[in-house]
């Protein structure tokens, strides 16, 4: 086992309370989650539509703190910090080593900016560089991905999905991350250009060593992208374990569900054929 | 028997700030009673466009700028708009990848499938309510008489897909678009779907034209498949043939995007580069740039859409599903490709 990265112990969280709509008020959305990361592992947090995922994507990049639980960090250096008890200063200076990247790159980049200015504001808020060396690096970023050095002076709009989704690859890259937190990041993607970012995604732990929490409700994903899976069912863990024993030997209902639900993608292994 | 949708030459055209161009080219697709089409390809091949201009629901930016679309001996793309409206809805329902764009946001569910029944059937409040319930119940969403009075936002995203297709087949129609259906939904909702619609299908005898770019999900429903690129059809067939031997390497490269079952981490075969813009086609064949097997021909001749080399005419689709079909030969394999790969069957 390599080197520790993340590790979350009884992570907790409860919605505030909402005046109508289907969910009850207070309704836990996570109820004493754990799991770890090693450093360059892919780790698969796997359940279904309100299955308590996306919370645990936005307790980890620092957009919502849990209300009881611990979240543990190593540094380069070896050094373990205890990321939901820091002073809130030490936790900001901390957040650009933990990237998210988004279903929908579209919602996560304004519109009205232009690519390199969009890769170069993290830089700019977080880091101590000039501006023009925060441009230099953005070019070099969208090299990074795939894109040409002259999509920096372009609009989201002007991108394909697939494009965007490496412009959010490149600004969670902007920071050296160590750790990159995927919700859903290739879910909205044409199958084809998802080979793409997945390879992207690839040489990019490979080179960096980056740790993954890949988020997703397609087990046949987790299954060619992480060799551990945590699959969760109404904010807790209900099962986790090598990917290959839990699509083997799902123990759990949610689990069997999430099984059940991989297509074969062979017509002639089809489950509803009738003939 | 005789095709239940025919399409003809579609072509269609959008401005551009660059100007009118084209999106879609010379359109050509049959589809029998009852069958399982399914309209594959990327993001941007034109394959969502041409569905949309059969329910004559283009974006403005978009027109028909020739082709014909016979549904029951009436052409779609000229009929009145009053006519072409009492056909919609009634005896063919287009179902879509987005649920919310079905449905008007204020109104509960029950009582928009409940007025979608009295105007096409001219049934009577009560009789359409509950004819309504009936509707929703069959299209598997729990507890209807509950979920037929919230508003679409109130229901999950799966209840609003139910929702959409009670309200595209509650005039038993005898096409159904659906464009991709399971994209929106995880992964259990996304099977348990496609599960109904193959059985909805096969019950009420329902032609499916379906659009999508995943050909997991075309495994599990369709009979036939016409793989689109850049606005034109570049292969056609059965869909055990299609997925055993494609003859069109892009039909290949989506084949090989799909995610290995087995095999754990290595590299996806990914395709290179991304579909074209309208627009932007590349001469010749537009797929020849991102083509490992391009040769000089491809970048200057536009390859026709033909029989198969090898290929015997008009066997069936898929055998055991039905009996081989005189009238056309569109079940045989058409491929549209200057060099398609001939590789035996595994």
């Amino acid at each position: 086992m390599s080197a520790p990265l993340l590790a979350a112990e009884g992570l907790s969280y409860a919605y505030p309370p909402r005046g109508s709509g289907a969910r009850r008020a207070g309704a836990p959305a996570l109820v004493e989650v754990g799991f770890t990361l090693a450093r360059g592992e892919t780790l698969a947090l796997v359940g279904e539509s309100d299955s308590g995922k996306s919370t645990i994507a936005r307790i980890l990049a620092g957009l919502l703190v849990p209300s009881a639980g611990r979240l543990r960090y190593w540094r380069a250096s070896g050094e373990a910090l205890e990321l939901l008890t820091l002073a809130p200063r030490a936790r900001r200076r901390l957040q650009p080593e933990i990237g998210l990247v988004f279903q929908d790159p579209y919602q996560s980049l304004n519109p009205r900016h232009t690519v390199g200015e969009a890769l170069a504001e993290p830089l700019l808020v977080h880091g101590r560089v000039r501006r023009a060396a925060a441009r230099a690096r953005a070019r070099e970023l969208l090299e990074r991905v795939g894109l040409e050095a002259g999509a920096a002076g372009r609009f989201p709009h002007e991108f394909s999905g697939g494009q965007r989704q490496r412009v959010a690859i490149a600004r969670a890259l902007a920071l050296a991350p160590r750790c990159l937190v995927l919700d859903e990041a290739t879910s909205a993607l044409d199958v084809s250009v998802r080979a793409q970012i997945l390879n992207l995604l690839g040489d990019l732990q490979r080179e960096l060593g980056l740790g993954y929490v890949f988020i997703t409700h397609d087990l046949a994903l987790a299954r060619v992208l992480a060799a551990r899976t945590v699959v969760l069912a109404g904010g807790r863990v209900v099962e986790s374990g090598a990917t290959e024993e839990v699509l083997a030997r799902p123990r759990h209902p949610a689990t069997a569900r999430l099984v059940a639900a991989v297509l074969s993608g062979d017509p002639s292994r089809r489950r509803s054929s009738g003939s | 028997m005789t095709a239940l949708l025919e399409v003809r030459g579609l072509t269609l055209e959008l401005d551009t700030p660059a100007g009118r161009v084209r999106a879609v080219h010379g359109l050509d697709l049959v589809l029998r009673a009852g069958e399982t089409l399914a309209l594959v390809g990327e993001s941007g091949c034109g394959k969502s466009l041409s569905a949309l201009a059969l329910f004559g629901a283009l974006p403005p930016a978009a027109r028909v700028a020739a082709g014909q679309a016979w549904f029951r001996g009436q052409d779609l793309l000229a009929l009145p708009d009053l006519e072409r409206r009492r056909l919609l809805g009634r005896e063919l329902a287009l179902s879509f990848q987005e649920p919310g764009a079905a449905f008007d946001p204020v109104v509960p569910v029950g009582a928009q499938v409940a007025e979608t029944l009295r105007h096409h059937l001219g049934l009577e409040r009560r009789a359409a309510w509950r004819r309504a319930l009936e509707c929703l119940a069959q299209a598997g969403l729990e507890r209807p008489e509950e979920h037929a009075r919230r508003l679409p936002g109130e229901l999950s995203g799966g209840q609003r897909q139910r929702a959409m297709l009670a309200l595209a087949l509650g005039c038993e129609p005898a096409l159904l678009v659906a464009d991709e259906p399971t994209s929106a939904l995880d992964a259990p909702l996304a099977a348990e779907l496609l599960a109904w619609l193959a059985g909805e299908a096969r019950r009420r005898e329902l032609a499916l034209l379906l659009i999508t770019h995943d050909l997991a999900v075309v495994a599990e429903l369709a009979e036939r498949v016409a793989v689109m690129y850049a606005g034109r059809i570049v292969e056609e067939a059965g869909v055990l043939d299609l997925f055993a031997r494609p003859s069109h390497p892009y039909t290949r490269a989506l084949l090989d995007a799909r995610l290995a079952t087995g095999a754990a981490r290595k590299a996806f075969a990914a395709l290179p580069g991304q579909v074209p813009a309208p627009g932007a086609w590349p001469p010749g064949c537009a797929f020849h740039p991102r083509c490992a097997r391009a040769e000089e021909r491809c970048r200057h001749e536009v390859p026709q859409l033909l029989p198969a080399p090898g290929d015997e005419p008009a066997r069936p689709a898929q055998p055991g599903l039905r009996a081989p079909d005189e009238s056309l030969a569109l079940s045989s394999r058409r491929v549209a490709c200057h060099l398609p790969l001939t590789e035996e069957p595994a």
